[in-house]
């Protein structure tokens, strides 16, 4: 997600709230937002009813999925190194964009570790959303 | 991924960086929110 940093000042110039949305502790989300320095807002969702309700992948199973390796092995290459994990290890994120007043216009489920869709094509939905 | 329920979403609590609690649908309420939902911090 440390690919969306560098645009958050474009998307709040746009009018578009970005929201880093984590399934720790709200002590991991402070130390996550001052490290990583956003300027973002950064939520928990220890329970993770959010997670469940949009179907995001829990499962030990992805750990051992080949893509994993190969996810990891091209974010080493572009230099991204992952620090202790802090909250669930099977937990899988995604992406929602949300227009003003509620209407979900996309969404992304991440299958495995490592799956995003492209940054520009996520960016691009939420330009959308704000038109 | 299926179209979600944002009506429900939207009534879920969660909390701020700070511990305070937040209605998840206070994000789109007068603006569109894009959400990044993170494997894990760190």
């Amino acid at each position: 997600m440390a690919e969306f940093r560098p645009h958050e000042v474009a998307l709040a110039e746009a009018g578009i709230r970005l929201v880093y949305v984590g399934c720790g502790l709200p002590a991991m989300a402070l130390d996550f937002q001052q490290t990583q320095t956003l300027t973002a807002t950064v939520w928990v969702d220890p329970t993770r009813q959010t997670y469940r309700h949009l179907g995001f992948v829990n499962s030990w199973r992805v750990l051992f999925d080949l893509r994993t390796l190969a996810n990891g092995r091209r974010a080493w290459s572009k230099g991204f190194r992952q620090g202790a994990t802090q909250g669930d290890p099977n937990q899988q994120g995604g992406v929602l964009v949300v227009r003003a007043g509620g209407r979900a216009v996309y969404g992304y489920a991440s299958e495995v570790p490592g799956d995003m869709p492209p940054t520009e094509t996520v960016l691009a939905e939420a330009r959308r959303a704000a038109v | 991924m299926a179209t979600p329920d944002t009506a429900a979403l939207a009534e879920m609590i969660v909390q701020d960086v700070h511990g305070q609690a937040v209605r998840f649908g206070s994000a789109w309420e007068s603006q569109p929110a894009l959400f990044l939902f993170l494997r894990h911090f760190g």
